[in-house]
């Protein structure tokens, strides 16, 4: 940035870990780490506040044992997450305090004052920033930083910041074990399925990747942010601290001291069969040792190394993939030289990993690999990456509408279609939410947005389409817009926090666990949903008199119905009985309308009544002077503005009220009563000369050759007489409909 | 605008779009590979027409990756560069491939997408299946539920059954489409409520082997 560099701008990239960082820059020999004046690649990722300046890295971890509460490490797990969600074992499992800052996120307190974990990163990033600057021999401005694949939006938006305030620009975030792929892709581009093992310090990831023609498809990632190599140091500190006699105390600092022992056992192990080791509290003299076996050690971290397998099988089932479809399985991190780990992951796979690189420095190889595909470089290499978790729109009744899917590849859109639930709801609430259960209250949530200045349609009628584009960086832009009137709405989704690391594991873990509980309880709110609307159909209709049926099907009816009305909830609360019940119920229901809807009408007229609230239905009876039809008016919500997914058509019908059609808004008028001298008769979208003829008559003065089709569809769907299913026209059929207008035009000009 | 209209309606390889810039056909439809131009956005295009497939239900698999494979190089927004109507294309035309891929690979997704194509009846407009169907779909969910506690091997058995159901359903729509294909008039509404009954079953039948496939891998995790 500040003049020319000799060989140009340097996009240098870093790993920033839980335990350590490094820094890679890709020169001429290809992708290499910047290490400092004695060789050394790593910087451990810790920060101490001893008296003045921060210190950063080896000397900060030197100071870590006399200084516990001023030596902070780990601050990765603390990035983007709020207070609140931290559990109390994680915090106690830091020595150092947490305390919540500004909009309820994790700080850290140094001494009387709160650091946010960006703050912290930001002095790691600092330092690497001048360790490849120094290198290098000019100015770093750029990077490109990796992160766990399971990182939310927040997260991700919290490593910016701390590159941001190190001074970097943070061209890109790329996820880890991609990363590590990507390192190994230089040299062999291998054709078909790779996995890749992530063991870190703190993290664990796995993903399945697919390469050909020098791309990088991810097929699927599934992790746990909460399991690493500290977890297994953990445990044997814990079970030699257990043996500590009675006096012993174990403070921060003995604590600390445990941690790294253990650490070095374990390394040690990894060459031996054997290991005595023990930590010495120096102001009292008083030691503590173990003599500890390379089987007790696997024994103790045997169930941390099955969690790893766990996420295996999901992250292959995902990919649709066995374990033998797999090429290669590459180890990264520096827990993946733990003998066990390597021996069940060579069990599960049934073959040899791969190890070609040290697995510490193989992420930031990778990232500065992409580090110089964003520069431009001649690499010929991609990669094509997924969204973690699946997104989606609350619906009415507090269910998920999931628009994207875990692991589809990004840049990723969807787009589904939803409807309003209440009538002349005017202002509509988007909400986004992440996460795999069928619940919102089980899910994140994102953020919310409104559309506004919706005509005042019956429910059902409108339709607002809503796109779900994310970029290249896994942003998430969320696109509403309503189909006829064409109002829209849109946000970049940037959560305030968003989900802790913790929860995107369990949140995923309980998507399986749940799967059928949350199944049906959607179920269940969309089958209540449905009963609701057809008893209020069925009431309109009988409430006509013009039903044609006899006593026993009406006495059949009105049992059916019945048997369902017992089972459905009151507003906000499900109601008795299985779903298997309440189906059984709704099945004879349906079974017995069925006569009903034979007597009946048009497609149109089922839309109508399908998508209208029992309040509308009813009222436009009462206005008719017809009996209202009975209890379920009580049970629709006047409530909050939500969703309904769009669901055309039911099993009965009813005929249109006109006071049901009322002002559709401007230039949009329902189907009034069919005047005398107009034709009257059923039209449909591919009845595409009598539509001509008639928007001819209908609109003289409109050009049918300069007509959008957004508004040839609205004429054609206000046509008197039009029954056709508004959703169902297509661009062939406007264009039919458009040629065959065109063709009575220029006869008539 | 008509002319937008009719070439964004016909979208089939058979007519093929022109670049832009160059005026040269596209063989990508949202990347000009003679002139490197990233096309304007085409929200409308169907998914067979975005991956330059031939929009019918047989799909040539290999042609299929290779489509995803070039085209997802193509549009990378890596290679965009920075400006930001080019990168907004590329991410864009990105997307849409992505999402064409992804419906267009699964016979299922496939199928309901054609179906909705051809104007056939939704999911929530037809829910018919044959008689004695749904009774027959309750002694299999208890055959699901039997086979994840007999074991692995009934399990395995099951999964082999409906996995070789669903391809028997495959080709039937592929029968379906073909017939629909040569059909016209008032031949195709019968045509079309027969696919979409076919797809009712189809459906029923990838529930079961779904949760049989997360049963199982639950039971394994357990």
């Amino acid at each position: 940035m500040n003049g020319p560099a000799p060989e140009g701008e340097a996009i240098v990239g870093i790993d920033l870990g839980t335990t350590n960082s490094l820094v890679a820059w890709f020169g001429a020999n290809g992708p290499e780490i910047l290490r400092d004046e004695a060789g050394d690649p790593i910087v451990p990722s810790i920060v101490a506040f001893v008296g003045g300046a921060p210190i950063v890295g080896r000397a900060a971890q030197r100071l870590a044992i006399d200084h516990p509460r001023a030596t902070i490490w780990s601050v990765k797990r603390l990035m983007g997450r709020a207070f609140a969600d931290l559990g109390e074992a994680e915090r106690e499992s830091l020595p150092y305090e947490v305390a919540a800052g500004e909009r309820g996120l994790a700080k850290v307190r140094v001494g009387d004052r709160l650091v946010g974990p960006e703050e912290i990163s930001a002095l790691i990033l600092r330092d690497l920033k001048q360790r490849a600057e120094r290198r290098l021999a000019r100015p770093v401005a750029k990077a490109v930083i990796t992160v766990p694949a399971y990182f939310d939006d927040a997260q991700r938006q919290a490593t910016r910041l701390a590159g941001k305030l190190a001074g970097l620009d943070v061209v890109r975030i790329v996820n880890e074990p991609t990363a590590a792929a990507l390192a190994y892709g230089l040299d062999r581009t291998k054709e078909g399925s790779i996995v890749v093992y992530d063991l870190g310090g703190g993290t664990f990831d796995v993903s399945v990747l697919e390469i050909r023609d020098g791309i990088f498809r991810v097929r699927s990632t599934a992790g746990d942010t909460q399991l690493g190599g500290d977890d297994f140091d953990r445990k044997l500190a814990e079970r030699l601290l257990a043996r500590a006699p009675a006096g012993f105390v174990a403070d921060a600092s003995l604590k600390q001291a445990a941690k790294q022992a253990a650490e070095q056992a374990k390394i040690a192990l990894s060459d031996r069969d054997a290991v005595e080791w023990g930590v010495v509290d120096e102001r009292s003299g008083a030691a503590l040792d173990d003599r500890l076996s390379r089987a007790e050690l696997e024994a103790l971290i045997e169930p941390e190394v099955a969690r790893t397998l766990a996420c295996c099988r999901r992250a292959l089932a995902d990919a649709e993939l066995a374990a033998a479809d797999v090429r290669a399985v590459v180890m990264v991190g520096g827990s993946t030289r733990v003998p066990l780990v390597r021996r069940r992951v060579e069990e599960f796979f049934r073959r040899k990993p791969y190890l070609g690189l040290d697995p510490d420095l193989v992420v930031a190889l990778g990232a500065a690999v992409q580090a110089d595909i964003v520069r431009g470089g001649a690499r010929d290499l991609l990669l094509l990456d997924v969204i973690p978790l699946s997104l989606g729109i609350e619906t009415y009744g507090g269910a998920v509408a999931k628009v994207l899917l875990r692991n589809t590849p990004i840049p990723a859109q969807a787009s589904d279609t939803f409807t309003t639930h209440v009538a002349n709801q005017t202002a509509i609430d988007l909400h986004v939410v992440q996460g795999e259960r069928e619940l919102v209250a089980d899910c994140r949530s994102l953020g919310r947005f409104k559309l506004r200045g919706l005509p005042p349609l019956p429910a059902g009628m409108v339709r607002v389409d809503v796109n779900f584009l994310v970029d290249e960086n896994g942003v998430l832009t969320v696109h509403a817009k309503e189909r006829f009137t064409a109002i829209e709405a849109s946000i970049e989704v940037v959560p305030s926090y968003g989900l802790t690391d913790g929860e995107v594991a369990r949140m995923v873990d309980e998507s399986f666990r749940f799967a059928r509980h949350d199944f049906e309880a959607h179920q269940r709110i969309d089958l209540e949903n449905e009963c609701r609307t057809m008893i209020a159909a069925t009431g309109a209709i009988l409430a006509t008199g013009k039903h044609g049926q006899d006593e026993a099907s009406l006495r059949e009816i009105a049992a059916a119905q019945a048997a369902v009305a017992a089972l459905l909830g009151s507003v906000g609360m499900t109601g008795k009985g299985t779903v298997k019940e309440l189906k059984a119920a709704y099945d004879r229901f349906t079974a017995a309308t069925v006569p009903l809807a034979g007597t009946v009408m048009s497609e149109v007229a089922t839309e109508a009544v399908a998508g209208k609230t029992v309040e509308q239905v009813l009222q436009a009876k009462a206005a008719a002077g017809a009996p209202a039809a009975a209890p379920v008016a009580a049970a629709r919500p006047a409530g909050p503005a939500t969703l309904q997914k769009v669901r055309i058509g039911a099993h009965v019908a009813a005929e249109p009220a006109a006071a049901d059609c009322g002002d559709l808004g401007e230039g949009f008028r329902a189907a009034p009563a069919p005047k005398k001298e107009t034709r009257v008769g059923k039209l449909d979208w591919n009845d595409t000369e009598e539509i001509a003829i008639r928007l001819f008559e209908k609109q003289k003065n409109v050009d049918p050759l300069t007509v959008r089709f957004t508004d040839l569809h609205r004429q054609v769907v206000a046509l008197e007489g039009f029954s056709g299913d508004p959703k169902k026209s297509n661009e062939k059929l406007l264009e039919a409909i458009q040629m065959a207008w065109l063709d009575e035009y220029q006869a008539a000009h | 605008m008509l002319m937008e209209a009719k070439t964004a309606a016909a979208g089939s390889p058979a007519t093929p779009l022109a670049c832009v810039d160059c005026q040269r056909p596209l063989e990508n439809p949202q990347r000009c590979r003679a002139c490197g131009a990233f096309q304007p956005h085409a929200p409308r295009r169907d998914h067979f027409a975005t991956l330059a497939l031939p929009r019918r239900y047989d799909v040539d698999e290999a042609l299929l990756e290779k489509r995803v494979v070039a085209f997802g190089r193509d549009l990378h927004p890596d290679l965009a560069g920075a400006e930001p109507t080019r990168k907004a294309r590329a991410v864009m035309g990105a997307a849409q491939v992505n999402e064409a891929y992804a419906i267009v690979r699964d016979p299922f997704r496939r199928a309901e997408y054609l179906l909705a194509l051809e104007g056939g009846p939704t999911a929530a407009q037809d829910k018919s299946v044959p008689d004695g169907f749904l009774e027959a779909m309750l002694d299999e969910r208890d055959a699901v539920d039997a086979a994840l506690a007999a074991g692995a091997a009934a399990s395995a058995a099951l999964e082999q059954r409906l996995a070789a159901r669903l391809r028997d359903h495959g080709a039937g729509l592929a029968r379906g489409f073909a017939a629909l294909a040569t059909a016209a008039g008032d031949a195709r509404a019968p045509l079309l409520r027969d696919l979409r009954r076919k797809l009712n079953v189809m459906n029923y039948d990838r529930t079961l082997l779904r949760d049989l496939r997360d049963g199982l891998r639950a039971k394994e995790e357990a």
